[in-house]
């Protein structure tokens, strides 16, 4: 299990009255569980899962993950194997010159033996039809492409717990139901723990929880249907709700009206 | 500016891997003062196509003309286009380099050799135009900005230099709703004060609410050059092309194939409930 307890943060300590990013966010998250996080530009998502896996150190509260508690400088690395996280823009995490080297970059960096890296890589090409690419360096692959290279560089790592902001965003329709449904076989079959950041209501529909920030703090939690029902408060906090839910409950009160 | 692409051919070429064909054979229209949406699934093209319109990239083969004249029948001429034509890219606010949006958003005027004057007024005007407050946003470090509010100073920034086309790649991505509509509104005022815009997304209802063509790519061919309407009922070369409906079509549609007597090429949440609406009240008055 993965926990979140009363975490703040803050981008500008020197002041005095600073403002925190973070306010006392508490959360946990399963094995096999799926959270969509959304909320607004600015309040706080990003912040929040760089605090997970150490990228950011929080002010206040614990992380901790299967009983690991993040401490700096101590269990960092331990913690980072376990969560694996994939970035909004995947040229901020693509460092090798070409897709094959970008997949086995990480597995190279723990010393996995060859012929495992090698097995693991063709996998990865494979499940993520990267395999044409091979030997191409990144650049020269479209923009949702690498954001597939970014998410096959990131599960080859196997972690236990995978973080991914906005990992589809560049990605048409089709190729985002495929990114989805290997998200949600990972949690179901490897039952990985997974959280995802995603301005995409209809995404949010298919997973377990949805958790909505607001300047720093959890404003609404719940199953998908708990939380999209609350149309005006989603709206208040400068989201939407997912079309057909917004559509069908209009429909309702329509019918009810005659 | 009208502009027109004929028989385009494209492949990238690199040292390291042998040369794949991007685009192929693309014919097209892009009519001036309208909004024309770019669609097709990653990897299609879409990014290569619009690198063409104003001369980022050179075809192989055939030819992108714009006002009736091949954009590399000269250099002067290239040159004049990328004046004209503004390419807003992917993640754009990635590309700053400013210590302040004021510098940041006056590049490119600067660079154009405008006078001091006539900078100052571009950049106010394309901060209005992007609803920033140019009070209090011209000494802030554009790094400290929102993720809203730098998308905003970028798009302004291609702004500033007034071209007559506007291009944007994924000009929504990131953004939360309130942004995304800022954005959009963007893109239809700038065709209302009678410009054109091309933009590439893959938010189907982004692209049926507002634009006027679509041109839809596949694996570097165009299958598609047309209206939204057309479009939106065949749904083989949607999905062929990996793509899908947009959401309150797809209600609607739902609505109907249900025995609902109403019309589903409706685009906005709005028009959508006023459809429902008098539908409902066709029945009660039976």
């Amino acid at each position: 299990m993965l926990e979140l307890k009363n975490i703040s943060f803050s981008y500008n300590k020197q002041n005095q009255e600073y403002e925190f990013s973070l306010k006392n966010v508490s959360f946990c998250l399963n094995r096999g569980e799926k959270i969509a996080l959304m909320g607004a530009n600015g309040s706080g998502k990003s912040t929040l899962i760089r605090c997970i896996n150490g990228l950011l150190k929080p002010d206040k509260g614990q992380v901790i993950v299967d009983g690991v508690e993040l401490v700096f400088p101590d269990t960092v690395l331990e913690i980072r194997k376990k969560v694996g996280m994939v970035f909004q823009n995947p040229d901020n995490q693509i460092v090798t010159t070409s897709v094959e080297r970008e997949i086995a970059f990480g597995l190279e960096n723990i010393g996995t033996g060859k012929r495992e890296m090698d097995f693991k890589v063709q996998k990865a090409l494979e499940q993520f039809h990267l395999g044409k690419y091979r030997t191409r360096p990144p650049h020269l692959l479209s923009g949702g492409e690498r954001q597939r290279l970014a998410l096959a560089s990131v599960l080859v790592m196997e972690p236990d717990y995978l973080i991914l902001d906005e990992p589809t965003s560049l990605l048409d329709p089709a190729g985002r139901e495929e990114i989805l449904s290997t998200i949600t076989a990972q949690a179901e079959n490897e039952k990985k723990g997974v959280i995802l950041v995603t301005q995409f209501p209809e995404e949010a529909l298919e997973f377990d929880r949805v958790v909505i920030l607001d300047s720093g703090e959890i404003v609404i939690q719940g199953t998908p249907d708990q939380v999209f029902s609350e149309t005006d408060k989603i709206k208040s906090v400068g989201l939407d709700v997912p079309v057909k839910t917004e559509l069908g409950k209009y429909l309702k009160e329509l019918i009810s009206g005659y | 500016m009208d502009i027109s692409v004929v028989k385009l051919n494209f492949s990238y070429r690199s040292f390291v891997v042998s040369s794949q064909q991007a685009l192929k054979d693309i014919t097209l229209q892009i009519p001036s003062e309208m909004i024309t949406a770019i669609v097709g699934s990653a990897g299609s093209g879409k990014t290569t196509l619009i690198q063409h319109f104003n001369g980022l990239l050179a075809p192989d083969s055939g030819n992108v003309i714009v006002n009736g004249k091949d954009i590399f029948a000269d250099k002067d001429y290239v040159a004049y286009i990328r004046k004209h034509i503004g390419v807003v890219f992917q993640f754009p606010e990635y590309q700053f380099f400013e210590e302040n949006v004021f510098d940041e958003v006056a590049f490119g005027p600067k660079n154009l050799g405008w006078s001091r004057n006539e900078i100052r007024n571009s950049v106010e005007k394309s901060l209005k135009m992007v609803g920033l407050d140019s009070e209090k946003y011209l000494r802030r470090s554009p790094f400290t900005l929102s993720g809203g509010e730098k998308r905003r100073v970028a798009i302004a920034s291609i702004l500033s230099m007034e071209p007559d086309v506007l291009i944007m790649d994924e000009p929504t991505v990131g953004l939360d709703p309130a942004s995304a509509k800022i954005v959009e509104n963007i893109m239809v005022e700038y065709y209302n004060s009678g410009r054109t815009v091309i933009f590439v997304s893959h938010n189907m209802d982004l692209v049926s609410r507002i634009s006027h063509k679509i041109i839809v790519l596949n694996s570097g061919k165009k299958v598609f050059e047309g209206k939204k309407e057309e479009l939106l009922v065949n749904e083989i070369l949607l999905r062929d092309a990996g793509l899908c409906l947009p959401e309150v079509y797809k209600f609607m549609k739902n609505l109907q194939a249900d025995g609902f007597n109403l019309n589903p090429m409706v685009f906005t949440v709005k028009d959508a409930k006023r459809e429902m609406k008098a539908c409902i009240k066709r029945i009660d008055s039976v």
